[in-house]
């Protein structure tokens, strides 16, 4: 992904985020550009752009240099990344067994109802739409990446090396259809994961042996809006819950109906207004 | 004096759509809900009874319609072999999508309806279906499944969309004046869906029940679990520690006090027509303005009508492509 500030000088030392090499996982996305530094130019490089990931013989290769660094912008994602790991934690509700002295035989404890987590869900994503119901597609990405988790090994190593651009773009239409998905109430962690999984690679043009997504229920309308909503070439331009107002399809009409209720009760007092671009981002405006 | 057999439900909207908002006239609503597992599907008809009660269906009619479904719903996406599980086995078992359960209401009739893709052991065909049916003599476990289901519903739609092998089983019953007259006739609709659909005609809002006041709706039932006042037993069943625990209890809360009072589905009252009213009057929306044009496209080509406004189970169908 395209990034403005390609070589920064020392001074930046004051602002950029430390990296240590020892947190950094191999296949896991970045979400800044990441820099060394170059105490010969004393200047720092850019040496990963956003959206990309080090493989294990990249991370052997900059250790050398100690410590990565990456803009502060990686504090505005945060927020996104720790929604996405609550909305893990709902999801990975589970049956809680345990033998009751008390009773005298074991009390299995059901995990919530459906539409009490997709209720929990959508507080924990209603907000993420900011105060004006937009949201960025790159922090769409962010939030799924730590709700789902890594996408398997060899389909990002493929389809990092067939097309830059389309890998890029395929990790966004697979993160929007799992945030979509999430606002449909298709809350199952594992069918998440697959979801997201068989989008990439289809959107990558690679052959996923993940099992079947069916034809069934809303799914077919899912796939498709997730294919026709991000409009621009790079898939970067926000996107607005009020977009699917108009539209005809039933899975849009149910996501509208919902995104109501975002509008209404939790954009207002969202603290979500982040952007790629301008003097925070990493990417100049034009 | 009339012949109240003669009378029967409103024809669809579109029989080239999927949803059961195609089934209903302009003014309904839909409440729907995915499911990966059938572990709370008792507790779904329970909200849905619930959210439907003062529109005043049979209610355990409404009950057997749901699970009667959703079983259904399940069992076929499962191979052959495979469909008679026990429980160990279905919980590990996914489903290649969610199923999604819809309910709709509009001022003469419950519409519950069930999509799904059976599996490929599953062979359908619409060809002699409706004779099938007719004669008793159903071919595999969803024909099966619709002869049962004609003998508690009103009337029953099986759409067959054979690009991509989806099907989609909606069933009505009565509400109000039509309650008696059609939950015992039993009509069976078979409509195929072609490769690229219409669009599923508008309902006036689709609710997922998570945006519903379900604790309000189940309120006995949550005392009776112990819930206390604040929903926090309800939020620690999701297992978050304290920190995240926070952030979800101060939006539970501020949900409560929101949902209860005015975002349960909207507040104004809607009169359809002369005085009736879909589901409550407390959740009518007066926000929009409707036709009720409810002008229906009846395909002709790909429709078979089993039944009509005579029981199935009573061997007196008239059956034959709808329209001829």
């Amino acid at each position: 992904m395209d990034f403005t500030h390609r070589k920064l000088p020392r001074t930046a030392a004051a602002e950029l985020r430390r990296l240590n090499l020892g947190e950094l996982q191999p296949f896991a996305l970045m979400f800044s550009p990441v820099y060394v530094f170059l105490k010969r130019n004393e200047k720092f490089i850019g040496i990963k752009s956003p959206l990309d990931f080090f493989v294990e013989s990249e991370i052997e290769k900059v250790r050398p240099y100690g410590t990565l660094f990456v803009l502060p912008f990686v504090d505005q994602v945060a927020p996104y990344r720790e929604a996405g790991r609550r909305a893990r934690k709902i999801l990975s509700a589970r049956d809680m067994q345990s033998n009751s002295e008390e009773t005298g035989y074991p009390e299995v404890k059901l995990p919530p109802p459906p539409w009490e987590i997709s209720d929990a869900i959508l507080q924990v994503v209603g907000p993420l739409w900011g105060r004006e119901g937009k949201i960025e597609p790159f922090f769409v990405t962010a939030f799924v990446q730590d709700l789902c988790g890594s996408l398997p090994s060899e389909l990002l190593l493929q389809s990092r090396e067939n097309d830059i651009g389309r890998h890029e773009k395929a990790l966004i239409r697979a993160s929007w259809a799992v945030f979509l998905a999430l606002h449909l109430g298709q809350c199952d962690l594992a069918w998440l994961v697959h979801l997201r999984a068989r989008v990439f690679a289809e959107t990558s043009g690679l052959q996923h042996t993940g099992r079947f997504l069916g034809n069934g229920s809303d799914i077919t309308e899912l796939l498709r809006l997730a294919q026709s909503a991000l409009f621009d070439d790079e898939g970067l331009q926000p996107l607005s819950a009020s977009a699917f107002q108009f539209e005809d399809a039933r899975v849009s009409m149910k996501l509208y109906s919902r995104l109501e209720r975002v509008l209404k009760e939790f954009t207002p007092r969202s603290n979500y207004n982040e952007s790629i671009r301008g003097q925070k981002g990493f990417l100049a405006y034009g | 004096m009339a012949d109240e057999t003669l009378q029967t439900f409103q024809p669809p909207r579109s029989n080239r759509a999927f949803g059961v908002a195609s089934i209903l006239s302009d003014n309904c609503r839909v409440f729907y809900d995915s499911l990966f597992t059938t572990r709370h599907l008792g507790r779904i008809a329970d909200l849905l009874a619930a959210r439907l009660q003062k529109a005043g269906p049979d209610e355990l009619r409404f009950r057997a319609l749901i699970l009667f479904l959703a079983y259904e719903g399940f069992r076929c996406q499962f191979p052959l072999e495979l469909q008679e599980l026990n429980q160990e086995e279905e919980e590990e078992r996914a489903l290649a999508s969610p199923l999604t359960v819809e309910c709709g209401i509009d001022d003469e009739k419950i519409a519950v309806g069930v999509s799904f893709e059976p599996h490929s052991t599953q062979r359908l065909s619409l060809d002699g279906l409706a004779e099938r049916i007719q004669s008793g003599a159903p071919a595999n476990r969803i024909e099966r499944a619709l002869v049962q289901l004609l003998r508690f519903s009103g009337q029953v739609f099986y759409r067959y969309q054979p690009a991509t092998g989806r099907i989609e089983l909606i069933a009505l019953t009565g509400i109000g004046q039509l309650a008696k007259v059609t939950d015992s006739q039993g009509a069976l609709e078979i409509h195929e869906i072609p490769e690229d659909p219409e669009a599923t005609p508008r309902a006036v809002q689709y609710a997922e029940l998570g945006d519903e006041a379900y604790e309000t709706l189940l309120k006995d039932e949550q005392k009776g679990r112990g819930a206390n006042e604040d929903g926090a037993d309800s939020e620690k069943r999701f297992g978050g520690d304290e920190d995240e625990e926070e952030g979800l209890n101060r939006l539970g809360k501020e949900k409560d006090g929101d949902k209860d009072q005015s975002r349960k589905v909207g507040s104004g009252k809607r009169k359809v027509g002369s005085s009736s009213v879909i589901g409550s009057e407390d959740d009518i929306e007066d926000d929009e303005d409707l036709d009720s044009n409810s002008s229906s496209s009846q395909e002709t080509e790909k429709s078979q009508k089993v039944g009509g406004k005579e029981p199935v189970r009573k061997g007196r169908m008239k059956v034959g492509a709808q329209g001829e």
